[in-house]
């Protein structure tokens, strides 16, 4: 199984989703490392299905879907195989930091409904039609969202004063939080 | 107690003690702990367990259920989420018991202190009696630690403890003289 990916597989895929999906793609990135597109978000359910039933490109399984902080926006990351094709696809989203919200692909991939999962437990994405988002990692009742940039430890939780009973001079910051 | 040939000790088959000073010695000769890991000192606890660190031979034997356990070994890390889970346990666990925090972790967050969910140390829910430090403990030192508890076990007078207690009208078989 050939799991490296290749700028060429790329440009293919991108041709096809060009007759398939008029307007799906927003950008396409053909570097060596991290080939992907960039999927229109409200797309991605269009172009998840046709990537999946079509037949020259059978993209039938989703082996890792996350999330992604850029700063001033949040990504989706989807990667999928084609185990027939034997050949990886990697595709991103782009979803406004103030309002995370993107349609769920966990009916087209049963695999994607726990990633989904944990991606609104790390990162706060709302996936519209999923069945059931609560968190997967995390308490139920944990507040805020770990993997963000922007995010601040909790010092207590349920009760629990969880500072620390020794610090290193030099490492002395605010515990007021 | 002195060690002794027991048929020189005992003659006539009669054995002179008080009740506080059998009771402590059928308790530390059987300190059955909780089947209870949390991450890879749970391994070394397993090792403990087996054939070469035999923690048998000391009357330990692991018990799957808080309610017949003397000693909550915390073997691991101690995540925000599993605490109330740990609190829960050792409640659950009759009087007298005792708690080993195994390794770094529990004894004080360790390697994951920076964690977003790690405890910062399993005293900050349930009380400790030993400390053991390591990343992850050899099984010595955890033979160690039971040693230790039975040593503590063995100047433990309960019996005097709990009828204290009821006197002063505090919460019977209250762990006192820690």
């Amino acid at each position: 199984m050939k799991y490296k990916p290749d700028p060429t597989e790329v440009e293919e895929v991108q041709r096809w989703l060009f007759s398939g999906v008029p307007g799906g793609i927003v950008e396409m990135h053909r570097e060596p490392y991290s080939p992907h597109l960039v999927i229109h978000a409200e797309k991605i359910r269009e172009v998840c299905l046709f990537l999946r039933d079509k037949p020259e490109l059978r993209f039938d399984y989703l082996t890792h879907q996350s999330g992604l902080d850029l700063g001033e926006k949040l990504a989706v990351v989807y990667r999928v195989l084609s185990l027939g094709r034997k050949r990886t696809l990697a595709m991103r989203v782009y979803v406004p930091r103030e309002k995370p919200v993107i349609d769920t692909v966990s009916d087209i991939w049963p695999s994607a409904g726990w990633f989904e999962r944990e991606a609104f437990d790390m990162f706060g994405f709302h996936f519209t039609g999923h069945p059931d988002l609560r968190r997967l990692l995390l308490p139920e009742d944990w507040e805020g969202f770990p993997l963000r940039k922007d995010y601040v430890d909790p010092m207590r939780y349920g009760g629990i004063d969880n500072r620390r009973t020794y610090w290193p001079e030099e490492e002395k910051v605010d515990e007021t939080t | 107690m002195k060690e002794m040939n027991i048929y020189q000790s005992v003659p006539e088959g009669v054995l002179v003690t008080n009740v506080d000073k059998l009771l402590s010695w059928g308790r530390l000769s059987s300190l059955w702990y909780l089947l209870f890991g949390l991450a890879c000192c749970a391994i070394e606890l397993m090792q403990t367990g087996g054939p070469r660190g035999d923690l048998d031979r000391f009357g330990a034997v692991p018990r799957a259920t808080p309610r017949q356990a003397d000693l909550l070994i915390v073997a691991g890390t101690v995540t925000l989420k599993m605490a109330e889970r740990v609190r829960r346990l050792y409640e659950q666990m009759p009087e007298p018991k005792y708690v080993i925090s195994m390794g770094s972790c529990s004894n004080c967050g360790g390697l994951f202190d920076y964690g977003y969910s790690v405890l910062r140390g399993v005293d900050k829910v349930i009380p400790v009696d030993i400390y053991v430090p390591g990343c992850p403990p050899r099984p010595e030192a955890l033979t160690e630690a039971i040693l230790e508890i039975q040593k503590r076990i063995r100047r433990e007078k309960y019996l005097a403890k709990e009828e204290e207690a009821a006197v002063e009208g505090g919460p019977s078989g209250e762990k006192a003289d820690r």
